[in-house]
């Protein structure tokens, strides 16, 4: 056994990875020899000191500030490990020449940077395990001190949003699927509803009630605080007023009709909520009502004086709630790939940029990295103008105008900027992509998909940055 | 292609700025081939391109033209780097690993079993002369102790082909001396050494051949014996000659038809008075 493992270890030892992992070690080891070890403990005990500082608010509330405040302290942190300890170790190499030692020896270039990218990317592991055990026990304690509860849960969306007038022979009048974003609102005196179509819950994720979660944006004339909702549902056909049900707040009844083009008579439960503007709310349904997997939730308002704003994720089933510690462990998992992410950068920027040109590199993506996002959403503005603007011009030509007249941005600019832009975006990643400390404060547990999401691109971009690095520094000379 | 060890053709290195722009020629059409086995030595005055040269052959730095061979391999060869040695100017060491760290982790780089690589640490060490002070961190050492790490390293690997530029500076006459034990050594063992330097005593102690740069040309390159030798002169060194018979030997010179330039008391170098004053406490008590 024992000699399996050391013709293991030699085996790695003389493999392409045997230097990577021993520029990985020295990189670990001039860490703890530099005391960055120590000052990471320093930084945990201070931040969860730092909680003391915090408003006195509300249990619930206070535990949910805590794990913010802890989640972006810690990413801070880690942040400046990846542009400030790793964006200057390469340049410092080659400033005071020990480059010259490495290079001479069988060590590739691109065992140098990968080596080092290995080192940093354990450093920022270490950290993050260390700094996440603590927060998660400080959290602990103080949830279990305030008595608040701090189990997240998650999201299941519907597949599908419309908005139905329900009058006999009236046609869906907006709709979308899951793909596509929703944006409409239930307005005047029409008899208008709008449904949830959600097709793919599974059973054994919810409880014996099972929690639908709904969160409105209410509009109207004077600023408007509350509204009555009526929520309408069409339990399977077997499922009548029973105790359940009842015990809910539902009623189920045969008279009414809901959707033209439905069976009549339909089948239907329903129950009135009174809704806060922007305030989430949650009411339950029997679990039995969703055993086939689909079921649609309609919204009506009870009185007609109050816009209701539809969007896809207006409502929403809750499902059984899972574990804070392992939410929060996915929250930093998102976290360590921006760290990733910006080390790939930084690290690249290093080999052809000195110490502190590369500094001023990191900051600036790190600042462009999270506003990117905000810039983004901003794009399909321009594009609204290209329609509009190729349009008038159009009618322009067709009037005998001459394209001079119009003091409009040219057609042809607009694209080309537009062009532009989605290049240079494309290069910069979007930061705020990894931080799930939204989804967590409210409440929600952080989706794998999101995870896999951000892992591929992290992926894509680390290996790029890398790739970039070790091209530049094949190129560099060492004088 | 040939057997020569290290070989080089037209090499040529113009350093330019950052725009490119021609700034200064330090190594001009250079022609060098050094065999297996042979301890070369590389002069020049400060700047004449030596160490411009080495850098081009370790493949730090891309020749502006011409070629350059180490082992029948372009330097930048990975494989070429397991089997040389290399001894830079000054020793550019990571100062927080003691001596012993920094030369295992160079022996890992070269994929060295672990035992092997510790025994091989200490060997070196025990050469260079810092057993004592192998735990110490490279941050407290002196600058000839800092290069004894350097030399060190530069032998970890056992390697066929060493360069070592300027390998005695920076060294108190006992290790400078060992140095020079060393490199015969290696020359014993069949390796080849290529070494700079502008110590001509050093030079002339351990050297079989020399270039000469000046201005990034190779000026003069032979075997150190011939080019030092002058061909009509002719040294006598006589043990136990009283003084009032030097006459009868300067009378027998010019009967033979010998011109007589001097005749002075033979002086021992001062290297060997230095060693001879410091060295046997040295040898016990070694820093
Ligand atoms: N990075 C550089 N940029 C521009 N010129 C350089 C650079 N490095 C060296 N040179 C020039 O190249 C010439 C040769 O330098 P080199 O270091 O090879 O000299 P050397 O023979 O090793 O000198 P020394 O004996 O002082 O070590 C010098 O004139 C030097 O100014
Ligand atoms: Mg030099």
């Amino acid at each position: 056994m024992k000699r399996r493992l050391e013709a293991l270890a030699l085996g790695i030892l003389r493999s392409p990875a045997g230097p990577v992992l021993a520029m990985a070690g020295l990189t670990l080891r001039e860490s703890v020899r530099r005391k960055v070890f120590l000052t990471i403990a320093v930084f945990a005990v201070v931040m969860v000191g730092a909680t003391a500082l915090l408003p006195a608010i509300d249990p619930r509330d206070r535990v949910a500030l805590i794990q913010t405040w802890a989640q972006r302290s810690i990413t801070f942190f880690g942040v400046l490990i990846s542009v400030f300890l790793a964006g200057v170790s390469l340049p410092e190499d080659i400033e005071e020449k020990r480059v010259f030692m490495l290079l001479t020896k069988p060590l590739s270039r691109w065992q140098l940077l990968t080596g080092r990218f290995a080192g940093f990317a354990g450093l920022l592991a270490v950290f993050l395990a260390a700094t996440g055990l603590v927060s998660t026990g400080f959290i602990r304690v103080v949830a279990a001190r305030s008595g608040g509860t701090i189990s997240p849960v998650s999201e299941v969306r519907a597949l599908q949003t419309r908005i139905e007038q329900e009058k006999p022979g009236s046609v869906v009048t907006a709709e979308s699927s899951e793909a596509v974003p929703f944006f409409g609102t239930v307005r005047g005196e029409g008899e208008t509803i709008a449904v949830w179509y959600f097709r793919n819950l599974d059973p054994s994720d919810f409880d014996d009630s099972v929690r639908l979660r709904y969160d409105f944006n209410l509009t109207g004339p004077g600023g408007v605080q509350f509204a009555d909702l009526v929520f309408y549902l069409r339990p399977p056909a077997e499922e009548t007023d029973t105790d359940a049900a009842r015990a809910l707040g539902w009623k189920v009844t045969f008279e009414r009709q809901i959707v033209p083009g439905q069976p009549l008579p339909g089948r239907v439960a329903y129950r009135s909520e009174t809704a806060k503007a922007r305030v989430p709310g949650e009411i339950r349904i029997p679990k039995a009502w969703i055993r086939s997997g689909s079921i649609d939730v309609g919204v009506k308002r009870a009185k007609p004086s109050t816009n209701l704003d539809v969007e896809s994720w207006n409502v929403s089933f809750l499902t059984r709630a899972h574990s804070f510690e392992m939410n929060f462990a996915r929250g930093l998992m998102c976290t360590f790939l921006m760290w990733i992410v910006l080390l790939s950068i930084t690290l690249a920027g290093s080999t052809f940029m000195t110490a502190p040109v590369n500094i001023l590199f990191g900051v600036s993506v790190f600042v462009m990295g999270n506003m990117i996002g905000f810039i983004r959403e901003s794009l399909p503005t321009v594009d609204e103008r290209i329609v509009m603007a190729t349009k008038a011009d159009e009618e322009a030509v067709r009037h005998g105008h001459s394209h001079g007249e119009t003091d409009d941005i040219p057609v042809p600019v607009l694209k080309a900027s537009l062009a532009v832009s989605r290049a240079v975006m494309g290069l910069i990643p979007d930061l705020n992509a990894y931080d799930a400390s939204g989804t967590m404060l409210r409440g929600l547990d952080v989706p794998g998909s999101r995870i896999r999401d951000n892992g591929l691109t992290a992926l894509a971009f680390a290996g790029g940055a890398l790739l970039i690095g070790i091209a530049a520094l094949r190129l560099r000379e060492f004088r | 292609m040939s057997d020569f060890v290290i070989e080089t053709q037209g090499l040529t290195k113009v350093f330019t700025d950052f725009w490119g722009r021609r700034k200064h020629t330090a190594v001009k059409s250079l022609d060098l081939q050094i065999e297996r086995g042979e301890v070369f030595g590389f002069l020049g005055p400060n700047g004449s391109g030596k160490t411009t040269t080495m850098k081009m052959l370790l493949g730090l730095l891309y020749p502006t033209s011409g070629t350059a061979r180490v082992l029948g391999k372009d330097p930048a060869h990975i494989g070429t780097k397991e089997r040389i040695g290399f001894l830079p100017e000054e020793s550019y060491l990571y100062r927080f690993l003691t001596a012993v760290e920094t030369l295992e982790f160079y022996g890992k780089l070269f994929g060295i079993p672990r035992a092997d690589r510790k025994r091989r640490a200490q060997e070196l060490l025990e050469i260079v002369g810092l057993k004592d002070a192998m735990h110490r961190p490279v941050r407290e050492y002196s600058k000839g102790m800092a290069r004894r790490v350097g030399i060190a390293q530069a032998l970890i690997n056992d390697p066929e082909v060493v360069f070592l530029d300027e390998p005695t500076s920076g060294l108190d006459p006992l290790v400078s001396r060992r140095m020079k034990d060393l490199i015969l050594d290696l020359k014993r063992q069949g390796k080849t050494v290529f070494m700079s330097s502008h110590l001509l005593a050093d030079i002339e102690d351990v050297c079989d051949r020399v270039g000469i740069m000046h201005l990034g040309e190779l000026r003069a390159n032979g075997p150190l014996r011939d080019m030092i030798r002058i061909q009509d002169k002719t040294c006598l060194v006589v043990h136990g000659l009283a003084p009032n018979r030097r006459l009868e030997i300067a009378q027998a010179i010019e009967a033979a038809d010998g011109l007589l330039e001097d005749i002075t008391d033979q002086k021992r170098s001062l290297e060997d008075l230095f060693l001879g004053v410091i060295g046997q406490d040295k040898e016990d008590g070694r820093r």
